[in-house]
């Protein structure tokens, strides 16, 4: 028999009590355990879809990623067949693949809405990105669609367009030429990355290669590593690759003389001629060589700057929690010390001392945080086995959200979290049994004894 | 003989308001070793608080109180909570014994409280943790070891404080109307009992009573009149009344 029994026993004393306390603690704690494997579940989400769009790391020209908002056909990766085949001979790299991408004015008889049309590797990209599972009418693009394409449902609804329509688009070629093509939809995609629902058309790489006069050059190339985690890592290993030994040409290729301004075709359709003519032997990119390359959570940083932002809302939320919980604590204790005051002066009198009362008393408190956590634990431990496996379905709320994300919410449950909730529930239990432990410990005995 | 509690000029007051009531003006007092005595006297004499100080649950105004040897006042309050774990057991009124602990546990208590166990070495400690249980069966308790009092009557929670009182084999053991709350002849049978431990282990008793039976049993009377000792007289103290 010692303290920490007494402290054990001291909780059974008044049973209801105990509960609302134990049940304090526990509502917070499983309501804690809740949004952490809520908030994770949609953190992973937006990070798989993330992914999913952006690959572990993303390989630009140098000079793209400032003005990738503009989309630009100019600055481009050359010789990219050799480039591509030195990234998959790179340890670690698990996948790579090339994408040309470019904005458009896409129309359909009398709608025309500004589009990204990003020309891909089907294979490859398939594998990344998986889209052709994400084909909610049609099929997949294949080798022989030269002029094919797919397109994002909502992009398509906007539009009015569906499988085996048309779809023109103007655009700009990497020379400032205008140029337009007409495209046939044999596909319509549903992938959760509002680009490409809303505002995507996707096509053969060589098509938009040809479309926009980047012969064996792409605007962005994407590489799958083994572990997201370590994508910096390949980031820098892929850009002292890449950059070994490179020349950087700071020499800009000029265009040749201007052809007269009657002659320029409005539509460079087809054509490799714009409003300049092409040099005759011009290797792309047409700007300085090299790479520039970010990783997955530096491209969408922004995202992850609100995901920070919410992380910051859930402490908030989880310290309101806990200073509840603890309110009731405090509120019981006092009540028990205030209670058993005569016991106090009874325990002083057969001589504890006053570190021995007060280890009684945060014992007691420490008692009710490990009885209430372990009840939150479990509570919320089960409850969060059920959003991780059944997940949460918020149907069209999904289309509406702005982040990349599915139509079933699975929440995950992470064990370090929730051993750490615990033990901050027994931790936090104990330091509010504390003042009235001090308290008790502080009392006099004839007081105390006094006290009936 | 060998004095166990020394007391010597001891004067106590409390505030009232502005006032100052004196509790306690001058008294001395000295136990031997193994007596039996009872402080008598009307209520408000001064009795509970001499108990008190006796007991270093209080301290004094002014005098001095020698326990076993060792002079109490002034000490800080944790080792004046060591000397009461060590060397003074309290039987209370209302007995007072820890709910949620059981007879045998209520015994043990006081020597887990004072360290007894840790000073102990395997022999002595193994002799202490039989202690509880040897005197809640002396007392006629060898049934109830495991019970809990609230599942025992008045007289038996009594016999538990009594064995938790005797547990450390106190210097002293200070006993406030022990028999307050008791029926006569449980009354009778528990200062039967203390007059045997008295007997039998050598401890020494002081009890602050109005009560005659208590008396009745004492070989010693002392009487605290407005906080003095106005009589100290010995008697046979066989119980006959």
């Amino acid at each position: 028999m010692n303290n920490l029994k007494l402290a054990v026993r001291g909780v059974t004393r008044n049973k209801r009590r105990t509960l609302l306390s134990v049940s304090a603690i526990a509502i917070a704690l499983m309501v804690m355990i809740i949004l952490d494997v809520v908030m994770d579940g949609a953190n992973k989400t937006v990070a798989d879809k993330i992914i999913e769009s952006s690959g572990h790391v993303q390989l630009y020209a140098p000079g793209y990623y400032d003005e990738r908002r503009t989309l630009p056909t100019d600055i481009a990766i050359g010789d990219l067949d050799h480039t591509l085949a030195e990234i998959r001979g790179m340890d670690g790299v698990v996948d790579v693949t090339a994408q040309v991408n470019f904005g458009g004015l896409a129309i359909h008889d009398d709608k025309q809405m500004s589009g990204l049309f990003t020309g891909i590797e089907l294979e490859s990209a398939d594998r990344i990105h998986g889209y052709s599972d994400k084909v909610v009418q049609g099929r997949y693009l294949t080798e022989d669609d030269t002029d094919g394409c797919l397109i994002g449902y909502r992009f398509a609804e906007i539009l009015g367009i569906g499988v085996e329509d048309v779809v023109s688009y103007v655009s700009q070629t990497s020379y400032g030429a205008l140029t337009a093509a007409d495209l046939t939809v044999v596909g319509v995609v549903k992938t959760m990355n509002p680009q490409v629902d809303e505002a995507g058309v996707l096509l053969r790489l060589e098509g938009a290669q040809r479309h926009m006069e980047l012969p064996n050059a792409a605007t962005t190339i994407i590489v799958i590593g083994e572990d997201r985690d370590k994508s910096v890592e390949l980031k820098e290993r892929l850009l002292a690759r890449l950059n070994a030994g490179v020349e950087i040409k700071t020499e800009t290729p000029q265009p040749a003389t201007p052809v007269a301004e009657d002659d320029v075709p409005l539509f460079a359709e087809e054509a490799p001629t714009g409003g300049f003519e092409k040099p005759e032997e011009v290797v792309k990119p047409p700007t300085k060589e090299g790479f520039e390359g970010y990783t997955w959570y530096e491209l969408n940083h922004f995202i992850f700057d609100v995901i920070e932002q919410k992380n910051g809302m859930m402490d908030a939320i989880r310290a309101v929690l806990f200073i509840l919980a603890a309110a009731m604590i405090i509120n019981t204790m006092l009540t028990n010390v205030f209670e058993r005051t005569h016991e106090i002066g009874v325990m002083m009198a057969i001589g504890a001392k006053g570190r021995q009362i007060l280890l009684v008393f945060l014992g007691e408190a420490a008692t009710l945080g490990i009885i209430g956590s372990l009840a939150g634990v479990i509570l919320g431990t089960g409850i969060g086995l059920i959003l991780q496996y059944v997940g949460i379905d918020y149907g069209n709320m999904a289309s509406a959200m702005s982040f990349p994300m599915g139509q079933v919410l699975y929440g995950v449950v992470t064990p370090l979290k929730i051993v750490v909730l615990f033990l901050q529930g027994v931790f936090i239990s104990a330091v509010a049994g504390l003042y009235p432990a001090a308290k008790a410990a502080r009392m006099l005995p004839t007081k105390a004894l006094r006290f009936i | 003989m060998d004095a166990v509690l020394e007391i010597r000029g001891l004067t106590k007051s409390y505030e009232l308001g502005h006032l100052r009531a004196p509790a306690l003006r001058g008294v001395d007092l000295f136990l031997a070793r193994g007596e039996f005595t009872a402080l008598v006297g009307p209520s408000g004499s001064g009795k509970t608080t001499l108990l008190n100080i006796a007991g270093c649950l209080d301290v004094p105004d002014e005098g001095r109180v020698i326990l076993a040897g060792e002079e109490v006042q002034g000490l800080k309050s944790g080792r004046r909570a060591e000397i009461r774990g060590r060397s003074i057991g309290f039987v209370f009124q209302t007995f007072n014994l820890i709910p949620v602990l059981t007879a045998r546990e209520n015994a043990e208590y006081p020597l887990i409280l004072g360290g007894h166990y840790k000073r102990a070495d395997a022999a002595e400690k193994a002799r202490l943790k039989k202690r509880p249980a040897e005197l809640l069966t002396e007392l006629g308790l060898e049934e109830y070891l495991n019970r809990r009092p609230n599942d025992m009557s008045g007289g038996q929670r009594q016999r538990v404080a009594i064995a938790r009182a005797l547990v450390t084999e106190p210097a002293v053991v200070l006993a406030d109307e022990p028999t307050a709350n008791l029926d006569s002849s449980t009354g009778t049978e528990i200062m039967r009992l203390l007059k045997e431990m008295n007997e039998r282990h050598g401890a020494t008793f002081l009890f602050a009573t109005h009560d005659p039976l208590v008396m009745s049993f004492c070989r010693r009377v002392v009487t605290l009149t407005d906080g003095r000792i106005s009589d100290d007289r010995t008697q046979a103290g066989d119980g006959a009344r």
